[in-house]
């Protein structure tokens, strides 16, 4: 984590902005304010881990519109939103996709750093995720073709003669692929294997084929 | 033995029966008689039915002097004429009547005349024989002593009959002589033929007889039209049949294609002509009497009286051949007339005309009493409106000054609008104390100006020694024409109470329902003011928790804290103000007029609305001229029209797409100098058949609100002397336009 947790704060009433920034510097986060939904969403930096706090009744694009358009991005932002007058359906439909929480302005110190703290660790756990999720993907692209094949049915729970008689080889040669695959993913039990592999998500482990012509 | 038939047996009795008749009449009941009516025929032949009918009732008439008691035979002779029948009639009525003794004997036709006259002896000794339809021949000849025989002649009467028909058909030269073979039919014929041999030389007279029925139709159907016929009676034809002759007789004159005649009343109706005939039933009347006064013993009722005959014609029948009634012998009676309408309705004609006369009358005495009262309203009107302007004038008081001494002179009615008594003094000084308070420097100001030579025109108040206020107008002009060279004032004070109250009224009216539907607007828009009320709210708090936060470290952050306070302390402001503006809606009373920048309108308008708009997903554009655009009004009011405009324009796009909501907001200087505001959406537009109605109050094409927006907007906008128009845009939406009298210089200094 070499950039610290910034929170971005999007108001269209300056002095809300003015005041929440500084509330919230003084609280110790790192704040950028933006006046316009349009202006945020050009100078965002999925990369910068942190939170969004988003005005729900904006002018061009509002609160739930913005949420949209950040949740289609590599990384999910997460969002608290501040609303002057919140209506349950538009709350239920921030919750569902997604949001920390949805506070009606004024809105409390304690509970906006609340809702901002566990926005912090949503974030955090997603950013830890992703980077193993990297991880993982980097040694999967450090196995060769055979290594990955041998991978796939390994995770798939077949034993080293099914996996000999599926890819046309002897088993002892499935063994020294089985010991390479182990060693280039950093793992010594099968059970950490499927845990990573679960990690990278499907697609991670290319599909080989499955059964030979 | 009755009393009456022994004295007529005597015939030289009559004084005593006389006398004994009178006596009988006052003290005992009248003779008995017993009268035997022989029927020369059956039952139904129609003439001496009703000869006999009429006969028995004018016997038994409880009118009568005697009591008659009758009996009636058939002798049939028509259809039975040989010894045999005769000697079987005997018999029966001999045994029949053996304990009777009859007084009188009524023989009807010359068949019963002649059987009485041989045989009363044996079925009627010493009766009287009465008779009636015979001939004066037959009558003669019966054999009976002429002091016990009396009767009718028949008025069936053959040569009268024809005169008739000559008469009718004076061109007429062939009579043809219907009749039928019975014995009466044959005697008829015989003495029709005898009758009418004096005209052998002129007509040709044709016996039709001796044939069928059914020849008998058709020979007179082929008759020449200008032909007489005659039917007499016809009991039975060749081939035997019976009829009733009445019956036969009018199939021969419907037949016939010639006029055809009748000597019987009975057949009159049945398609004859006519002919001079009996009235049965008077022929009857008159045998009956003929009877009665010879049971009284009357000798000059004896021997041949003639029958009661006249001329009787058919009008169908004159009508059917076409023949003029002025032909008619004099003293025709005309049957069957048709009765012309007046004749058959004359009573529902003469009531139809006495409801329309009466009618009439009633119109036009409505017409008359119409124009009289029209008369009176126009008189009472004028009289009215004489009333109303003298009273209008009477209300006025006069007065003038003259300018060289000061003195006032005016009317007394001006006392009484001063509320002075009538014995104060009335000089300009003592009128000021009665002027409102409020209104005194005005009217003192103008009162000075006056003096110094302006015109004068003032409203003020006047205030009542028991606190009632009338307002007074005073007009005033300075005229110099005055007869000593001197410049004279003078003018009228009016009474203007009543108008300045109905104004005062209807702003009052007009006032509070500015309100009620500033306070609907409000909620309408109170979500949007709870936005803007948490805005500042929402500032502040954070404001203050972030100072809070760096006062409390251990290095107090005090820049950051004061700048914090500044912007509570501007927020506050802020919040105030959105309270103070909710609070001027809100409020009922108005405050004074001002001069106001229609620029600054919208602009506080559109930040009023902002929240809305942003919550609608509308968007908004200002378009203001850049110079200041003043008018002269109340800020509350104007503000409640400009938003009132917006709410408007904000629910007709409601159906629209998002990103074609917009809401344009311009200002500008329009015709006359005159100050325009216009509120343009890019909505659907006045559809046409609302343009007429969009001021009406309570007309609304939204599913919410009273339908009073507009119309309290137009009269807003009227109080401030402006209008308000209401029209679709050029392309597409609708445009609000107000347009205010621009404020002088003057004002604006103000």
């Amino acid at each position: 984590m070499s950039t610290p947790f910034t929170v971005f704060l999007v108001d269209d009433d300056e002095s809300v902005l003015r005041s929440l920034g500084r509330l919230l510097k003084a609280s110790g986060y790192a704040v950028e304010s933006y006046l316009s939904p349009l202006a945020f969403l050009a100078a965002h930096d999925p990369k910068i881990p942190g939170c969004a706090v988003l005005d729900v009744n904006m002018p061009g694009l509002d609160g739930l519109q913005l949420q949209a358009a950040l949740g289609t991005g590599p990384t999910l932002r997460p969002i608290v939103f501040l609303t002057g007058a919140g209506d349950i359906p538009t709350s239920v439909r921030a919750m569902r996709a997604g949001a920390i929480d949805f506070l009606t302005k004024p809105v409390d110190h304690a509970a906006i750093v609340d809702a901002i703290e566990r926005a912090a660790a949503a974030d955090q756990e997603s950013r830890r995720l992703g980077e193993e999720r990297a991880a993982v993907a980097a040694r999967i692209a450090s196995l060769t073709p055979r290594e990955r094949e041998v991978l796939e049915l390994v995770v798939k729970g077949l034993l080293n003669k099914q996996i000999a008689h599926e890819l046309g080889a002897s088993i002892k040669t499935i063994k020294v692929h089985r010991g390479r695959v182990m060693d280039k993913m950093g793992v010594r039990a099968v059970a950490d294997l499927v845990r990573m592999t679960a990690l990278a998500g499907a697609g991670a482990v290319p599909e080989g084929p499955t059964t030979k012509g | 033995m009755s009393a009456g038939a022994r004295i007529i047996t005597g015939a030289s009795a009559l004084l005593v029966f006389l006398c004994l008749a009178t006596i009988a009449a006052a003290a005992a009941p009248p003779p008995e008689a017993k009268v035997l009516i022989l029927q020369p025929f059956d039952t139904v032949t129609p003439g001496p039915k009703i000869l006999g009918e009429a006969i028995t009732r004018e016997l038994l008439s409880p009118n009568s002097p005697i009591i008659v008691e009758t009996f009636a035979e058939y002798l049939d002779m028509s259809r039975f004429s040989d010894e045999k029948h005769t000697e079987n009639l005997l018999s029966y009525l001999t045994t029949k009547y053996a304990g009777t003794r009859f007084d009188i004997v009524v023989a009807l036709s010359f068949e019963a005349l002649q059987f009485t006259a041989r045989y009363r002896d044996l079925i009627a000794p010493g009766a009287k024989v009465v008779t009636g339809f015979v001939t004066e021949e037959q009558f003669n000849d019966a054999p009976l002593p002429a002091n016990e025989k009396a009767g009718i002649v028949s008025g069936s009467n053959v040569p009268r009959t024809i005169e008739l028909a000559m008469r009718l058909q004076p061109r007429a030269r062939d009579i043809v002589i219907v009749s039928g073979l019975g014995p009466f039919d044959r005697f008829w014929a015989d003495k029709a033929a005898a009758d009418l041999a004096p005209l052998a030389g002129t007509h040709r007279i044709t016996q039709l007889t001796g044939l069928t029925m059914a020849q008998y139709k058709d020979r007179v159907a082929q008759l020449d039209r200008n032909t007489i016929v005659l039917v007499l009676s016809i009991f039975e034809d060749a081939e035997g049949r019976h009829f009733v002759p009445r019956d036969a007789a009018a199939v021969i004159a419907q037949a016939s294609a010639a006029p055809s005649y009748a000597l019987y009343d009975t057949f009159v109706g049945g398609g004859v002509v006519g002919g001079y005939t009996d009235g049965f039933d008077s022929t009857g009347q008159a045998i009956a009497q003929v009877a009665l006064d010879l049971l009284a013993g009357k000798s000059e009722a004896l021997g041949l009286h003639p029958a009661p005959s006249q001329f009787r014609v058919d009008a169908r029948q004159l009508e059917r051949w076409g023949m003029a009634r002025s032909d008619l012998p004099p003293e025709t009676i005309v049957l069957f007339d048709t009765p012309s309408l007046w004749e058959e309705h004359g009573n529902t004609i003469l009531a139809v005309l006495a409801v329309l006369v009466a009618q009439s009358l009633l119109l036009a005495g409505l017409l008359v009493q119409r124009r009289r009262r029209r008369r009176a309203e126009d008189s009472l009107r004028e009289s009215e409106e004489r009333m109303a302007s003298a009273a209008t004038y009477a209300d006025i008081g006069l007065w003038h000054i003259d300018l060289k001494d000061g003195t006032l002179w005016a009317t007394e009615h001006c006392r009484a609008m001063f509320g002075l008594d009538t014995d104060a003094p009335l000089t300009p000084a003592s009128l000021l104390p009665a002027i409102h308070p409020d209104d005194r420097a005005n009217v003192t100001r103008d009162f000075r100006a006056f003096q110094a030579g302006q015109n004068f025109d003032d409203e003020f108040r006047v205030l009542g020694p028991d606190g009632t206020i009338r307002w007074i107008q005073a007009i005033g002009d300075v005229r110099r024409d005055a007869p000593d060279g001197g410049a004279r004032v003078g003018g009228v004070f009016k009474d203007i109470t009543a108008a300045k109250e109905a104004e005062l009224e209807a702003g009052e009216r007009r006032r509070e329902a500015a309100h009620m539907s500033r306070v609907l607007m409000l909620g309408e828009l109170s979500g949007a003011i709870v936005h803007e009320l948490n805005q500042p709210l929402a500032a502040i708090l954070a404001n203050a928790q972030a100072a809070q936060i760096v006062l409390d470290r251990d290095k107090p952050d005090v820049a950051e804290a004061l700048a914090a306070l500044g912007e509570i302390v501007e927020d506050d402001h802020r919040a105030g103000q959105v309270i103070q503006r909710l609070r001027r809606m809100l409020k009922r009373d108005q405050g004074a007029w001002e001069t106001i920048d229609v620029n600054e309108l919208a602009r506080s308008t559109s930040r009023l609305v902002r929240n809305e708009l942003v919550g609608r997903r509308i968007a908004t554009r200002l378009e203001l001229q850049e110079a200041p655009l003043h008018v002269r009004g109340d800020p509350i009011q104007l503000q409640q029209v400009a938003l009132n405009l917006m709410i408007n324009a904000m629910d007709a796009l409601g159906q629209s797409a998002i990103e074609d909501r917009e809401i344009v907001v311009s200002s500008g200087i329009g015709p006359g100098g005159a100050a325009e505001l216009r509120v343009r959406d890019n909505g659907p537009g006045i559809a046409p058949e609302q343009a007429q109605r969009l001021f009406q109050p309570f007309f609304t094409t939204k599913s919410h609100g009273l339908g009073l927006g507009l119309s309290i907007c137009q009269s807003i906008v009227k109080a401030h002397g402006g209008s308000l128009t209401l029209v679709s845009a050029a392309d597409r939406g609708a445009v609000a336009t107000v347009t205010l009298p621009a404020a002088d210089a003057l004002e604006i200094a103000a």
